[in-house]
């Protein structure tokens, strides 16, 4: 891969190698940003071969999942190759044509941004040598709707603009003007109301500017006009749940680009939903979004700055938006304090406990619980009831025996009614590769496992589907239930009476 | 107990099984991993949310050796922490993302962060200004920002303050913070005004106007760091 010269900043490198996979990932495989239209390639070939070996779908995942190390050395090998011979090419192709619009001056951050002209927004962190931090397609936040290169190249202009010129009355002025070009016709499908939307939201934030004002009061009137079912379209269309994904993905991210990608994303839609959408949905929204922008990590302080100004700029605190940048200010603030030197020192009541001898079913345990909620409502529902009803039997009193120290104990447990597909193990110390008990949990409530006096305890797992799970072991098992989005696992842990 | 030695006790845990190591190494980063949870987080999320993510970040800790490479172990292991525990927050809150493929496995190379030698040094100096700038920070906004984000760290002389303020003494304030149950209950330690803690018009006016006091606070700090830029 080789650099690119920008006639002033000097020469520009590509994305670092290792950052390479989770952008390609992310966005060069992303369908709605269409990068295919830039670089002329069979994109859905190269993400459909990667896809197999990564074992998911990008459409259900923008982040790379975790894999085991031959697998991910495969996946990084092939999105490596991807980067370099269509990514990067088209990424740089566009960055330097000469009508770029790049930033005049760094931020505080060291980075130049740029817009080409066929919508790449790059990022170009400036630090001894100058390299790329991430290229992507900005579009709108909504989901369902594909947008051709008019509107990409329309929304990209925008976008860029309010990322790099934070100016209150820059803002003003463009909202008139989007005000004007939105008032133009009546919007007879969401894509068309989208604009509409998002103008009229940003004019009631800047109302107060005269020329928002009689600009909005125009884009008002039409507003008025539209269909009921248009308006419930783009309603539908607005991708909340989408949006806290990519910031749960974004947060996890090393550097900030993604995250301040994922809070201009946010604000477009809580300032279009103002005009379309009910406010118990923003304010659901923002609930579950400050949870995780509280998240944001010390070296992102800069955000602080960014927050304080966008927030200033758009005015109005009862806003949605402004209680969405006020969490962010919130965030930043809250990182830094949690950087001083603590006056009295949390107490570690864990420690000990986990470095005791820990079972070796446990890890079973562990990596079930980040499984644990799947599936449709009956079959989670099926497995909480068949697990409820697994119990140790007491053994039956005998003549006698008293002081007797018993044998073993019977594991007992039938499947609750109508039973979906399932399969069931049981881990513990003797066991700890988990052993098939499927065949045992029947509904004559055979015994399911034998718990002996000096056993610590057992792991039950209980795999289940309405559609066939696959034979093999627990590993194997859980490995598919990993893949498919229509199995729930649960446990019951089991000990011995006292 | 530090971040600088941290690291060569895992090692000696890892390599030895030293018991006492282990025991130091994570007794120490529980409670610096505790610290980095956000207050908004342990108030909104499920208690068991946070303490089954930190058991198993521990427990993963005293598996797997940490990778070689690390520049920076406190950023390195508060990052693999807070990606932990968004992970299990979305996988319990939405559903499950993560597939079963080692899910519960390695650490990620520390050479795939994107973050060069010259991005840790700007954010280190961001992070000192910061730092400066919270100390310069007149006493009474310095305490409304810790009161928010990190009752904890609040020190001697800003518990005086408060002491000072409510007529009580310090024990009683810290045992006030410490058993404070939400942010309006805070608000009482650093507001101690007279209005029904349960009249949910009183509730909101006291929060409105300690979000106006907050928002004071925050914004001096900010002219504080732009003056020292």
């Amino acid at each position: 891969m080789s650099s690119w010269k920008h006639p002033t900043i000097g020469p520009i490198e590509p994305l670092p190698r290792g950052m390479r996979p989770a952008k390609v990932w992310k966005h060069f495989y992303d369908r709605s940003q269409h990068w295919e239209r830039l670089c002329g390639r069979d994109i859905a070939s190269m993400r459909h071969e990667t896809e197999t070996v990564v074992g998911i779908q990008r459409d259900d995942r923008e982040t790379l999942p975790p894999m085991n190390r031959e697998r991910r050395d495969r996946a990084h090998d092939l999105l490596g190759r991807h980067h370099d011979a269509a990514y990067a090419p088209a990424y740089q192709a566009e960055m330097s044509s000469p009508d770029a619009l790049w930033t005049p001056t760094q931020d505080a951050q060291h980075r130049h941004r740029v817009l080409t002209p066929n919508a790449v927004f790059a990022v170009v962190q400036v630090d001894g040598w100058n390299w790329v931090v991430t290229a992507f397609r900005p579009l709108p936040p909504i989901r369902g709707l594909d947008w051709d290169e008019v509107n990409i190249r329309r929304y990209a202009a925008g976008y860029f603009q309010r990322e790099t010129g934070m100016h209150v009355d820059n803002l003003a002025r463009t909202t008139a003007e989007n005000l004007q070009r939105a008032s133009t016709m009546v919007p007879l499908s969401a894509q068309e109301l989208w604009w509409l939307a998002s103008a009229v939201g940003y004019g009631r934030l800047l109302a107060h500017h005269s020329e928002v004002a009689n600009a909005l009061a125009a884009a008002e009137t039409v507003l008025g006009e539209v269909l009921n079912e248009v308006v419930a379209d783009l309603t539908r269309a607005l991708n909340w749940d989408g949006c806290l994904r990519r910031l749960a993905g974004a947060l996890k991210d090393s550097r900030s680009e993604e995250t301040e990608a994922v809070l201009a994303y946010a604000e477009e839609l809580l300032v279009a939903a103002s005009v379309v959408a009910t406010e118990t949905r923003a304010d659901a929204f923002c609930a579950e979004a400050e949870a995780l922008i509280a998240w944001l990590p010390a070296e992102w302080s800069h955000l602080l700055d960014r927050a304080a100004s966008r927030r200033e700029a758009l005015g109005s605190p009862d806003h949605p938006v402004c209680r969405l940048w006020s969490a962010v200010e919130d965030a930043a603030t809250g990182a830094a304090m949690r950087e001083l030197p603590p006056a009295t020192r949390p107490v570690a009541r864990l420690a000990d406990a986990v470095l005791a001898a820990r079972p070796p079913w446990r890890r079973w345990d562990a990596r079930v619980a980040l499984l644990a909620l799947g599936a449709s409502a009956a079959v989670a529902e099926w497995v909480r009831r068949s697990l409820d009803g697994i119990h140790v039997a007491r053994p039956v009193p005998v003549m006698g025996a008293a002081g007797t120290p018993p044998g073993s104990w019977d594991v007992l447990g039938r499947p609750a009614p109508e039973a979906p597909c399932f399969k069931m193990f049981v881990v513990d110390e003797a066991n700890p590769e988990g052993h098939d008990v499927t065949e045992h949990f029947d509904p004559a409530g055979d015994k399911l496992w034998l718990i002996e006096p000096g056993d610590e305890a057992a792991l039950i797992v209980l795999v289940a589907s309405s559609a066939p799970i696959g034979d093999g072991d627990l590993e194997s098992v859980l490995t598919e239930a990993g893949r498919r989005d229509d199995v729930f696992v649960g446990t019951k842990e089991l000990s011995p009476p006292r | 107990m530090s971040w600088d030695v941290i690291g060569d006790e895992l090692r000696c845990w890892h390599a030895s099984g030293n018991r006492e190591a282990g025991r130091s190494a994570l007794a120490f980063l529980e409670s610096e991993l505790r610290r980095m949870v956000p207050v908004l987080a342990r108030r909104t999320w499920s208690r068991d949310v946070i303490e089954d993510a930190l058991r198993d970040f521990l427990v993963k800790v005293i598996e797997v050796p940490l990778p070689p490479g690390i520049d920076d172990l406190r950023r390195y292991v508060g990052r693999a922490f807070r990606n932990h525990c968004i992970d299990v927050h979305e996988a319990r809150s939405r559903r499950r993302e993560t597939p079963a493929d080692d899910a519960a496995g390695g650490w990620e190379p520390p050479s795939e962060d994107g973050v060069s030698p010259a991005t840790l040094a700007l954010d280190a100096e961001r992070g000192q200004q910061l730092r400066a700038a919270l100390q310069r920070l007149e006493i009474a906004d310095r305490i409304v920002l810790k009161l928010d984000h990190a009752p904890e760290l609040l020190d001697d002389d800003e518990v005086r303050w408060l002491a000072d303020r409510a007529g009580m003494e310090p024990a009683a304030i810290r045992q006030a913070v410490a058993s404070a149950e939400d942010v309006h209950d805070l608000t009482r330690v650093f507001d101690p005004a007279d209005d029904n803690p349960d009249d949910p018009q009183e509730r909101r006016r006291r929060m409105e106007r300690f979000r106006r006091r907050r928002a004071r606070a925050r914004d001096k700090l900010r002219a504080l760091l732009q003056e020292g830029e």
